[in-house]
């Protein structure tokens, strides 16, 4: 390292980085294991293994009580009162319907009820 | 490759044997290298097992066997990177008790001169703490597998899937950082040396 104390240039300063990264390299070396190292690996993914697991079945749970209410909602609306009856109608009973004779009766009542006047 | 491709094979089809013997052929060199990357030894075996364990759940992402060793690479970055970030947000003192840590296990387990030789250890890793604090926790972890691991460029392309000219562009704002960092340093304790002399 340079002495303290000195500007350096960028080229010195360049060289002491560089003697730095060694410096470092050689102050972290590898660390040799202990026995618990891979024991302790293990451990973690049954950890993990275990937590994934439990999601999962919460997972299938909360699915299983949404189709529950599903069917059961189903169930409530068919069983709930009928729609009007303009719903249950076809096209072709309505204009039979209105060329009943009742219709028809009503109708030239009523046209015979306005001559009248 | 520490360990052959039909090894790795097995892992990745569930063999967990074979996958104790990929930590045992791998750890030594990860736990190197998160030693460099995180600079606190006493963190170092925790991180080392998150590494293993997040390449036991993501084997079956892996492609082929030929990329095992950046995939594992990568995956060591990753767990340093979120333990510097766990520990920024801690805001925990650590530079400063780093040392002494190192001071007093030291003191405990040998005699003056191997104390001396830490001591000089943890002044270097304590400057080279402080200089990456001036770069973001992405690009220490980058700058210090460059420059530290001897990674080359071509395999940190293989790491980050990154071109090399975006690395070179990104390694060379690192460097400048660091090398300014070091320059400031530098001026403040000649400053303070002239106070002293003064």
């Amino acid at each position: 390292m340079a002495k303290q104390g000195e500007t350096l240039n960028p080229q010195e300063l360049e060289r002491q980085l560089n003697r730095l990264w060694e410096a470092y390299r050689r102050a972290c070396p590898d660390p040799e294991p202990t026995a618990a190292f891979l024991p302790g690996v293990w451990r973690l993914i049954e950890k993990r293994r275990d937590s994934t697991y439990s999601l999962c079945r919460w997972a299938q749970a909360l699915v299983g009580a949404a189709a529950a209410v599903c069917v059961v909602l189903g169930i409530l609306l068919s069983a709930a009162a009928p729609g009007p009856v303009f719903n249950r109608t076809t096209y072709v009973e309505a204009l039979a319907e209105e060329n009943s004779p009742e219709v028809q009766l009503y109708a030239s009542a009523f046209s015979n009820e306005n001559g009248s006047r | 490759m520490l360990v052959d491709f039909e090894l790795v094979e097995r892992a990745r089809a569930g063999d967990d044997e074979a996958f104790s013997e990929i930590v045992g052929a791998y750890r030594k060199r990860v736990l190197g290298t998160i030693a460099r990357l995180i600079g606190r030894p006493e963190d170092v075996e925790d991180v080392g097992q998150q590494v293993f364990m997040r390449l036991y759940l993501s084997l079956n992402q892996l492609r082929s066997p030929e990329v095992f060793e950046p995939w594992l690479y990568r995956l060591t970055a990753n767990a340093a990177y979120d333990y510097l970030r766990r520990q920024r947000r801690r805001a925990e003192s650590r530079l400063a008790d780093l040392s002494e840590q190192q001071v007093v296990m030291a003191d405990a387990a040998a005699g003056f001169q191997r104390l001396e030789e830490e001591h000089e250890r943890a002044r270097v890793r304590e400057l080279v703490q402080s200089l990456l604090s001036s770069v973001s926790e992405e690009d220490r972890i980058l700058l210090l597998l460059k420059e530290v691991e001897g990674l080359s460029l071509k395999e940190l392309e293989k790491i980050y899937h990154v071109n090399e000219n975006a690395l070179k562009v990104r390694l060379f704002r690192a460097r400048q950082r660091v090398l300014k960092a070091l320059a400031a340093k530098q001026s403040s304790s000649a400053a303070s040396k002239a106070t002293g002399r003064g």
